[in-house]
């Protein structure tokens, strides 16, 4: 007979020291609760509103707490665009805030030696010590003329971050603060720019779409909108067509209608032949493009151009004359630059993909033509060479005449959220002088195009302020803050900014999780968790429709030593800078900002944290959105909080025709967008474009720099000594490379398919298996020209031969106990892809390239 | 009166959400899982195909392990789940080798709620699992919600551990855990002898099958719209 105990009695027991084990050991039992004890009463809780950051499509969710504690997370109900979902990733945030591992306390480093594997002797310190110890360093530089050597870096942020990394180092005088973008997805967004004018991730009407060609994209698994995709999936699944581009056999392509194998860093080549064969079969939208004059305008039935006119035969060049647009242009300059010799038997052998399958894919598109989605995402896209190939994939849309139309991709409803005050009244002389100086990242220079927006050096080089640290060039930094970014683990090529990080000579770490990064840190700050502990707000929109949902303390904070990071830091930083003496962040913080509700100045952080996000989301609660018709009327600041989102009305169909934000305003075929900015770039370094273009490392000349095409991928390796192409993808689990310390994901690692839980396999064709004698679970080291990883071998159905892949988000050295193998000897758990990846740039949109096969490796079995 | 669920396999996309929401709801030991799944890659590269299919108790109307209950621990409810009374249970292990699913697991020595309670701090500045539950007022898990005996996963050693289709959160006219949870609204709960019931009518609309027919079980678990991918 066994004994029984309460399960209570037992967790006291081990909260008194007593190891599970011991207990086990000696008692064979675990716990069992008291019969007396009513489950009724047990289930009393509140559902409480907050948004998921886990990845950026930001969804609004509700908290279950019970007694101050969180229990369970759903979607919002209250959000259109999600249709109240969630996908896996915000289950697992409930893990990461009850993660044990979390820095509970600001600590400073008591080692000055740093590096991996070096311990760098933290030790609990006070906000006080550490604030002070941050203040002064930073007066330090600061009066001594030198506080443009500080540099601050933002990962994952909420829509109040700009407090802390914006306003508060523009104020202390550095042009050094960062964003993350250009190792996440801005070349995705300059592709879509330079065909359409949108410098954005498009939405997608799912519900209408009979034709969904998607490129790269794995949407039931990994951003973009996943519970939009997920909750949609089975209709869309009845009602289109679904085609998947990958390398990979992705959780999408399981669930789709046709795998397109294509070999990685050649998506150029499969659009750009699909769209001659869509032109050369004559079926491109006449209303939307336009058509050939045959003589005067020549209507058919339907009132548009006569369909029997097609001069776009294979090999022949088109006279512009003959051809009359509409809501588009340039599309015989593309044909006649790119496109006329490059049929689907062209881009067989470039692709790896039959053509009598591209044809097929191109018949069917063209069949659904304004019905018909072509979803482009970062692994077609976030190549060294990927800009032109994205905007062919991107241009398909506007071929047959899809783009804002029932069942496309879209320009997403437009929401207006409240501005920060001004923060320019508060700037002292420094400041006036450094925010006109150039930034250290190295986009103020020819080798960089940089552009965001139709901007020029605008763009941040994110992966490059590695580089910058360690050549000293322009200058030395001597001051690094991070927010919520592990560059150390998370940038391409992540060893440099190992090398980086010990360089600095004091680093300031705002991490949850004793990150790679962290030890490096001379002091470690501890956030509260965004979506349980902290206000803020997030803005997206999936399903047509935008939203705006809040951040708000569903609970006290577990630990009561930790603060939100984006207001609460900022505004303890700027009251001690203030008592040091330097009082212009805190005068703008204590006195621009006043509560729209209440007309209250702040006083401390945590009212100064509330009244942040009031301003910025007044125009969602107020009135002001719904009285401009943009969506809900939400009647008071109360109301928002409890509903938690601000939906905005649904974004109109062909709301932008004729009026896109390109130069021309018209879907461009041909970039005059992109080339207003090439030839301006290029005057203002007295060069040509085409001198621009081989600087940039790409193959185009002449008038092929503004139309969609195929070039070439680049990969690092030499084929006979790395002969495979290594390609890799997100897992649905990743919460950004924050979520492998929980045992949850390594528990169920195996929802990404041909993944293995508590692993880290690389992916290999069954023959390529056979050809270098290994069987799964071999224990094998890849190696680039970058670096090794020492993990597992898989034999996988789902790649081709010749192509290996891993899943991104294992390989941490540190973060947890669980992340990594061995934390204290910074063991890790599997590989981190991002030390086979080395930093390699699309020089037009300043992205750091992870897709496209961009290295090679080798693979070799261990331990024989 | 009879309990079931439909899982729409058509609809699933495989995301895990169902077995995650279970894990935390229900705390369970690491390597035990109530709620999982089956996947399987078949076919050769390009012509290939994945099937994944949510996997749990079949609260069967003809339940082996009810049967091989000596002492009738294991129980069919009125309202037709399979469940335990853990005081009655004497841990003999035979309603875990008697069901064809492997649906139950004997609970091992250690819970969850003992392995968090006796994580050892990371380093100066992190927390213990112990700490953690003090941190959270509480000395169960900081994330476990109240459950107890009745919802079960809470048993002696070599007792059973199976899921109780969340009976705590059904008896007060909630769903499960995992039809909630479920982002794709693949899993559908209901009353299959009430003709009214989501569950009657998918039924009577979709071919539905069980697994292992020919084990005589009678599962409450059914599954509709198979998915394959066909070359």
């Amino acid at each position: 007979m066994s004994v029984q105990v309460t399960r209570r009695s037992f967790l006291k027991a081990s909260a008194l020291g007593l190891g599970a084990a011991a207990l086990a050991g000696s008692t064979p039992f675990v716990p069992l609760a008291a019969a007396d004890e009513s489950h009724q009463k047990n289930l009393a809780g509140k559902w409480t509103a907050s948004s998921c950051q886990g990845c950026t499509s930001f969804c609004p969710v509700k908290v279950w707490t019970q007694d101050g504690r969180v229990v369970r997370v759903k979607g919002n109900p209250n959000c259109t665009a999600t249709h109240g979902q969630m996908c896996p990733k915000t289950s697992l945030a409930i893990d990461q805030l009850y993660d044990p591992d979390r820095i509970k306390v600001p600590m400073k480093r008591t080692n000055p030696q740093k590096g991996r594997g070096i311990d760098p002797g933290f030790v609990p310190i006070t906000w006080d010590e550490a604030l002070d110890t941050i203040a002064t360093k930073w007066l330090e530089l600061h009066d001594n003329n030198e506080s443009h050597k500080v540099v601050f870096m933002k990962g994952r942020a909420s829509e109040t971050g700009d407090i802390l990394s914006h306003f508060l180092p523009a104020l202390m005088g550095t042009p050094n603060y960062f964003g993350h973008s250009t190792i996440c997805a801005e070349e995705e967004k300059f592709a879509s720019w330079a065909v359409n004018g949108l410098f954005s991730y498009r939405d997608y009407d799912l519900s209408h779409c009979k034709y969904l060609l998607l490129w790269s994209s794995d949407p039931i698994a990994s951003n973009r909108q996943q519970p939009n995709a997920i909750n949609r999936w089975g209709q869309v699944m009845d009602d289109a067509h679904i085609v998947v581009i990958d390398p990979r056999f992705s959780a999408t392509a399981a669930k789709a209608d046709l795998w397109v194998p294509i070999i990685p860093g050649t998506d150029g080549a499969l659009a750009v032949a699909i769209a001659h064969e869509i032109l050369a079969a004559g079926k491109w939208s006449r209303e939307f493009v336009g058509g050939f004059k045959d003589g005067p305008w020549n209507l058919d039935e339907s009132g548009y151009y006569d369909k029997k006119v097609n001069l776009f035969k294979k090999g022949e060049e088109v006279d512009e004359e003959r051809f009359e647009y509409r809501n588009a242009s340039g599309l015989v300059r593309w044909w006649n630059l790119e496109l006329k010799d490059k049929d689907a038997a062209w881009a067989e052998p470039i692709c790896g993909i039959a053509a009598a399958d591209i044809k097929k894919i191109a018949t069917d598109f063209a069949k659904y033509g304004q019905n018909a989605c072509s979803w482009v995402s970062p692994g077609t896209t976030n190549q060294v060479r990927g800009v032109y190939g994205a905007m062919a994939a991107e241009a398909l849309n506007g071929l047959v005449g899809s783009f804002e139309h029932e069942g496309g991709a879209q320009h997403p409803a437009s929401v207006s959220v409240g501005p920060f005050p001004d923060h320019r009244p508060y700037r002292d002389k420094l400041a006036k002088t450094f925010e006109k100086k150039p930034q250290c990242d190295g986009r103020h220079t020819k080798e960089f195009l940089a552009s965001k927006d139709g901007g020029i050096d605008n763009q941040v080089l994110t992966n490059r302020i590695a580089d910058v640290i360690l050549s000293e060039d322009p200058y030395e930094i001597k001051m690094l803050i991070t927010k919520y970014c592990n560059f150390a683990y998370s940038a391409m090529g992540c060893q440099r900014w190992e090398q980086a990080m010990a360089k600095v000579p004091f680093y300031v770490c705002i991490t949850m999780n004793p990150s790679e990064s962290a030890q490096f840190a001379d002091i470690v700050l501890p956030p509260k968790h965004h979506m349980f502990e902290n206000w803020g707000y997030v803005k997206n929109y999936q399903d047509m429709v935008t939203y705006v949902s809040i951040e708000q303390p569903v609970i006290d904070p577990v630990w009561p030593d930790t603060k939100t990071d984006e207001t609460e830091m900022a505004w303890c930083i700027a009251e001690k800078l203030a008592e040091k003496g330097f009082d212009k962040v805190y005068k703008y913080f204590s006195t621009a900002f006043v509560d729209p509700e209440t007309g209250n100045q702040p006083t401390d952080e945590k009212s100064f944290s509330e009244i942040v996000t009031k301003i910025r989301t007044a125009p969602c609660w107020n009135g002001a959105n719904a009285s401009k018709g943009q969506g809900d009327d939400l009647g008071s600041w109360r109301n928002f909080c409890s509903k938690g989102v601000f939906n905005s009305n649904a974004a109109k169909f062909k709301k932008d025709w004729g009026k896109f934000g390109t130069k021309t305003g018209t879907y461009e075929f041909y970039s005059e967008t992109l080339k207003a900015v090439l030839e301006k770039e290029a005057w203002s370094y007295t060069t040509t474009v085409d001198d621009l273009m081989e600087t940039y490392n790409y193959q185009a000349r002449g008038g092929l720099a503004f139309v969609p095409h195929y070039e070439e991928p680049v990969r690092h390796g030499d084929p006979e000594e790395y002969p495979f192409i290594f390609t890799q993808n997100r897992s649905r689990l990743n919460r950004e490379g924050r979520s492998a310390n929980l045992p949850l994901y390594q528990e169920f690692k195996d929802v990404d398919p041909g993944d293995v839980p508590w692993d880290d396999v690389l992916k290999i064709n069954p023959q390529d298996m056979e050809k270098l004698g290994l069987k799964d679970g071999d224990t094998i080291k890849v190696s680039s020209v970058q670096g090794s990883n020492t993990v597992h071998a898989k034999g996988w159905e789902g790649t081709r031969p010749g192509v290996v892949m891993k899943t991104y988000g294992q390989g941490h050295w540190a973060f947890g106990h669980v992340a990594a193998a061995d934390y204290a000897q910074a063991t890790p758990r599997g590989g981190n892809n991002n030390e086979l990846i080395p930093a390699d740039y699309d020089h037009l949109s300043g992205q750091s390239a992870f897709h496209g096969g961009l290295t090679r490796v080798k693979i070799e079995k261990v331990g024989e | 009166m009879r309990y079931s669920m439909i899982i729409n396999l058509h609809d699933c996309v495989g995301c895990g959400c169902c077995d995650i929401a279970c894990a935390q709801e229900n705390q369970v030991p690491a390597g035990v899982h109530l709620g999982y799944h089956q996947s399987e890659m078949s076919g050769t590269f390009p012509k290939v195909s994945y099937t994944y299919r949510p996997v749990m108790c079949n609260h069967c109307a003809n339940a082996a392990c009810v049967k091989a209950c000596p002492t009738a621990a294991m129980h069919k409810d009125a309202n037709g789940l399979t469940v335990v009374d853990v005081a009655a249970c004497t841990q003999c292990g035979r309603c875990a080798k008697a069901c064809p699913y492997g649906a139950i697991t004997p609970a091992p020595a250690e819970t969850a709620a003992g392995q968090i309670g006796a994580v050892p701090q990371l380093l100066q500045g992190t927390s213990s699992g112990a700490d953690l539950q003090k941190a959270a007022k509480k000395d169960y898990p900081p994330h476990d919600n109240a459950l107890d005996a009745y919802s079960l996963p809470i048993t002696a050693v070599g007792g059973p551990l199976k899921c109780q289709m969340c009976r705590h959160l059904v008896d007060n006219g909630d769903v499960p855990r995992c039809v909630e949870a479920c982002p794709a609204n693949a899993r559908i709960f209901g009353d299959m002898d009430d003709i009214y019931s989501d569950v009657y009518k998918l039924r009577q609309e979709y071919e539905a099958s069980v697994l292992l027919p020919d084990e005589g079980t009678l599962p409450g678990v059914y599954y509709i719209r198979e998915f394959k991918k066909t070359w």
